[in-house]
Order: structure tokens, then C-alpha cells, then sequence
């Protein structure tokens, strides 16, 4: 049997970061600047939604010549489904999309 | 000095890694995108909680190892010695080591190590083998005595408290 707990609130922040631009590929350092995670917190979050299928992560090379190859990382349909379930629940980021949008 | 210390963190983070597919792998590589010492300061040192976070220090294996040394540990002082403080000492170090090792499984952790010592006096009764420190000492014949069972209540609170600490220090995140 799996338990199913509500996300927190930093995780509502990350899946507010990842649904602003739902089909795009998206750098770790990326998402900590928009979600206001530190990569000390980020990174389980982003392991947690990519274990749950929640999260495609994939190695795509470099846009600039001569740097490292970066993982980069987008929500899957469901995960896509469970951050605009949570899109009344969660904090500042939708807050400020729907401003954004006003 | 501050790339120094970075650097430093991201070798160990990918000595602990082994695995160029990694999450360890994945901030690292980012690091490298980041433009000033201060920024690769802060990631790594970020990287380097989140890798603990994402992999928990302890193995299956390894907290199958820490177990039985606690259990071993227990049931080697309470043989040698009839020093109750020093066996319910140990009884409740351990619990809470592994405990917080394993949070997962302080049940388990608390449920064993607590048994020991109820185990070995059923062992004492069944065999006529007697701990050490009673050797020499006529003791009066006895049945087991169940009242030991009460040692896994201290041992279960232990783990619990144990698991509980570890859980608040290296919590899985939601």
C-alpha cells in the first residue's frame, strides 16, 4: 500500500516553477532561482518527482561550446495534472502568474 | 579560496557518486554553469546535503551489519557482566544509533535489540548455560522470566527517538 501525502510547500513552489512553461527543458540552477529553493533542497524534490513519474530528467548538451552537459528536466502529463490540482493551494508563484496574467 | 572549497565538495560529491548518470553527477555538472565562486560556493555546499538527502548513508546490507552489532553488543555485556546500568546503557545507545540510521525500520531496530536480553535468559532456562558473572553462584532454579520483555519498551523509544532525530536532521523531502 502507498501513502499519499500532500506536497509540501516547497514542492508546490517547484511544480508553480515547472508549470510557468510546461513543455520546456529546464536547468537545476534555473528552477532554484524561480522556485526560491536551494539546490540543498531542490534536488531530493526533483529526485521525489522523478521517482514518482511525476518528472522526465534527461542529459542535453550544452548551449555554449566547451561546457559540461547539463541535466534538465520537465513535469510529465501527470505531473503536469497534479500542479494545476494544486494550483489553488499553492503560494507565491501561481499568486504571481495569475497577476502576471491579470 | 571559495572555488577551492567547491571544487573540493564536487570531487567528493562524485567520488560518492560513482555514476556519471547520477543526481550527484547532475549538480555537479550544473555547478559548472555557474558564473561566480560565491554562486558554485553556495551549490555545492547544497549539493552536497541534498546527496545525502536523496542517498541515505546506510545500505540495507549496512543496517543489517549495524543491527546485529548491536545486538551483539548487548548480549556480550549482559553475558560478562551483571552490571544492569551498563547493559540498559548500551541497550538504549544502540536502539537509538541504529534507529536513526535506519528510521525506516526503528521498529524493527527497537523490537530486536530490546529481545536480547529476554532472549538470553530463555537460552539460560532452556540450556542450563549460565552468563558468565553468574558462573560459580548457586542461583535458584527459576522458570523464564518474562518481566524482561519490558526491555523493549526502552529499546522501541530509543529507536523511535533515534529515527526521529535522524528524520529531522535528513528529512526526505515531499
Amino acid at each position: 500500500m502507498t501513502r499519499s501525502r500532500a506536497p509540501s510547500p516547497q514542492t508546490l513552489r517547484l511544480l508553480a516553477a515547472l508549470v510557468e512553461r510546461p513543455l520546456e527543458w529546464r536547468h537545476g540552477y534555473d528552477l532554484s532561482k524561480a522556485a526560491g529553493l536551494s539546490s540543498g533542497t531542490l534536488y531530493p524534490l526533483l529526485a521525489r518527482l522523478h521517482e514518482r513519474g511525476l518528472l522526465e530528467a534527461e542529459w542535453r548538451p550544452p548551449e555554449q561550446a566547451g561546457r559540461p552537459a547539463r541535466h534538465a528536466y520537465r513535469l510529465t502529463g501527470a505531473g503536469r495534472e497534479l500542479a494545476r490540482g494544486h494550483e489553488g493551494a499553492a503560494g507565491l508563484p501561481f499568486r504571481r502568474r495569475r497577476e502576471a496574467l491579470a | 579560496m571559495m572555488d577551492a572549497v567547491a571544487a573540493a565538495i564536487l570531487r567528493h560529491l562524485q567520488a560518492r557518486s560513482g555514476d556519471s548518470s547520477s543526481w550527484e553527477a547532475a549538480m555537479k555538472a550544473e555547478a559548472d554553469h555557474l558564473s561566480t565562486p560565491i554562486e558554485r560556493l553556495r551549490w555545492a555546499l547544497g549539493a552536497l546535503v541534498a546527496s545525502y538527502r536523496i542517498r541515505p548513508p546506510l545500505p540495507p546490507l549496512g543496517f543489517l551489519a549495524a543491527l546485529l552489532l548491536a545486538m551483539a553488543l548487548v548480549g556480550l555485556f549482559n553475558w560478562r557482566t551483571d552490571e544492569s546500568g551498563i547493559v540498559m546503557g548500551l541497550l538504549i545507545l544502540g536502539s537509538g544509533a541504529v534507529g536513526a540510521l535506519r528510521p525506516k525500520a526503528a521498529w524493527l531496530t527497537g523490537l530486536l535489540v530490546g529481545l536480547v536480553v529476554p532472549a538470553q535468559d530463555l537460552f539460560t532456562w532452556a540450556t542450563g548455560l549460565h552468563p558468565i558473572w553468574a558462573r560459580g553462584i548457586e542461583l535458584a532454579r527459576r522458570g523464564p522470566d518474562f518481566s524482561l520483555l519490558v526491555l523493549v519498551v526502552p529499546s522501541m523509544v530509543a529507536a523511535l527517538a533515534g529515527a526521529l532525530v535522524s528524520r529531522l536532521l535528513f528529512r526526505r523531502s515531499r
